[in-house]
């Protein structure tokens, strides 16, 4: 056996070749498809991953949207409500104002009518009284009454200041009433002690009221002394509305 | 014929002869084990079977080895 | 009866000074079919792959694979050298099928030629990764003690890698040129089934042995190896 050292050195020669023609025809291309669609593989996946995150991120801001106008009209709701209430409670309030001033109001005008009935039957009450008392006294002898209650006029008219007393003089025709008619002893002496009071007096007439009850008085077309159990009720009645009055408006 | 021929021819059938049984020892155990391998585990067929077949051939290169003793003895004889 | 030894190759003619012998016209054949049916099928890649497209991606995929796997390594500056080793390797142990024809690895000058290329690549690739200095040292491990056993190992393990193939191959060949001879025709079917089987495992181990060494070289460097990044795909 021999070795044929020409062909074994045309074999490695050979071999060589065929590794770069290889290399050049075959491993070459096919590493660069296979790296191309490598890459254009990441290249796909890349886009759609950015595909991806986009979405996401578009998802993510309808959602904040959304969000938004969940927030918004919850606002906006109890805002609303806020203001119904705010409105109710208002009304409520002028409703209980309202009801109360016209509770106030009536619960007021019933006390006025309350007052007023009161006054009006302790009005009633005096005049009653007045007429019972002048019922009674008309059971006395009106001469009984007559030299008192002149008495008293007498002091009432000097207890009147000068002037007053003059005036009084010079009122004339001054009448001299009475509830009983007098007879004439009485009535000289009465004017006879008038003019000793009112100096200057003229001669005064004499009247019958029955209404007086009792008493003396002398009415002049412009002065008037009263003395007599109906002008104390009239005073008495008088004061009894003017407490009224007072009562009220305190 | 002289008897470096004889002796060659022998030699020959005697490197066959003993060079073929131990690869076949021992590609008789590798293949004893590659089966308990895949009865084992019968999943992994496809790997112990493709290294069963390398494992082979590596042990025939053993009688290989030998055929190509023969074979220069039979035809390319340095003495003959 | 006598048989044409089989270690020897026939010289078909002659140029010049060079005696061109029948396995390096066969392999010239192999090269020329190679090249023009690569240039063929990767005139037009696209980003779609056709079925041819496909199929060679995958061949191509599987070859950087078993690389990346075994050298633990990017396959890229290793892929062509491998790659051509393992299909000039199948097509020529797969090209005694065509009548008359002779495998060139069945030449014992074809498998020297490709045992001293990968001899070289292994040099050529640890020099390249750890420098003349450092691929020189990388004999050294782990003990200086070993020197002489590494340098002895790098030559045995070249020349057992040229007995193996060409053992294979020329005995498969033999084989059936025994078997035609003494029965006849169609008997030698089954044993050219056996002798296809045998040279794409061949071929395969061929490749992974170039790998294996080519690995060693390159990593005897850093004996920790770092994290292998095992590519997930099919």
């Amino acid at each position: 056996m021999r070795i044929d050292w020409w062909t074994l050195a045309l074999q490695a020669i050979n071999v060589v070749i065929l590794v770069w023609l290889l290399a050049r025809f075959l491993f070459r291309p096919v590493m660069g498809a296979i790296t191309a669609r490598q890459t254009a593989m990441d290249q796909l996946l890349a886009d759609a991953e950015s595909a991806k995150a986009a979405a996401l991120k578009l998802e993510a801001d309808l959602k904040a949207q959304t969000d938004a106008f969940a927030a918004d009209g919850e606002a906006r709701r109890s805002a609303l409500l806020a203001s119904i209430e705010a409105e109710r409670s208002r009304l409520l309030d002028a409703a209980t104002i309202e009801t109360d001033a016209k509770a106030k109001q009536a619960l007021a005008s019933v006390e006025d009518a309350q007052k007023g009935m009161a006054t009006q039957l302790e009005e009633n009450a005096a005049v009653l009284a007045g007429q019972m008392a002048s019922a009674l006294l008309r059971r006395l002898p009106a001469a009984g009454t007559t030299d008192m209650m002149f008495t008293a006029l007498l002091e009432r008219v000097e207890r009147l200041p000068v002037e007053e007393r003059r005036a009084l003089a010079g009122d004339t025709p001054l009448a001299i009433v009475t509830p009983a008619a007098l007879d004439g002893e009485t009535q000289a002496r009465c004017v006879q002690k008038l003019e000793e009071a009112l100096p200057g007096l003229a001669a005064p007439n004499f009247t019958v009221d029955p209404a007086l009850i009792a008493g003396f008085e002398l009415h002049g077309p412009h002065m008037l002394v009263r003395n007599s159990w109906r002008a104390d009720l009239d005073t008495q009645l008088a004061a009894l509305k003017e407490d009224d009055h007072a009562g009220l408006r305190g | 014929m002289n008897w470096i021929h004889i002796v060659s021819i022998l030699g020959a059938a005697f490197a066959i002869a003993i060079g073929a049984i131990a690869p076949a020892l021992a590609q008789g155990k590798a293949v004893a084990a590659a089966m308990d391998a895949i009865a084992r585990q019968p999943e992994a067929a496809n790997t112990v079977s493709r290294t069963l077949f390398v494992g082979l051939a590596m042990i025939e290169t053993m009688a290989i080895y030998c055929l190509v003793i023969a074979l220069l003895l039979l035809f390319a004889n340095p003495f003959a | 009866m006598k048989f044409a030894s089989p270690l020897e190759s026939h010289i078909l003619f002659t140029i010049g000074p060079v005696p061109i012998s029948q396995p390096v016209v066969t392999t010239w054949g192999i090269m020329a079919v190679l090249t023009i049916g690569c240039w063929l099928l990767t005139r037009r890649l696209g980003l779609r792959p056709t079925r041819t497209q496909a199929a060679l991606e995958l061949v191509v995929e599987v070859i950087a694979r078993q690389i990346r796997e075994t050298m633990d390594a990017e396959p890229r500056p290793y892929l062509p050298l491998i790659g051509t080793l393992f299909i000039f390797l199948l097509v020529a142990n797969w090209s005694s099928l065509l009548p008359g024809v002779e495998p060139p690895t069945a030449a014992l000058e074809t498998d020297a030629a490709l045992a001293l290329i990968v001899f070289g690549a292994t040099l050529w690739f640890g020099v390249r990764a750890l420098g003349a200095r450092g691929y020189l040292r990388s004999f050294a491990q782990p003990s200086i003690l070993l020197v002489p056993l590494n340098l002895v190992e790098l030559f045995t393990r070249s020349f057992s890698l040229m007995v193996r193939l060409f053992g294979n191959v020329m005995s498969g060949v033999f084989m059936i040129g025994v078997v035609l001879s003494l029965a006849g025709l169609l008997v030698p079917i089954p044993l050219m089934a056996l002798e296809m089987l045998t040279g794409a495992v061949q071929a395969y181990i061929f490749g992974a042995l170039a790998m294996v060494f080519i690995g060693s070289a390159i990593s005897e460097a850093n004996p920790s190896p770092k994290a292998p990044n095992h590519e997930v795909s099919s």
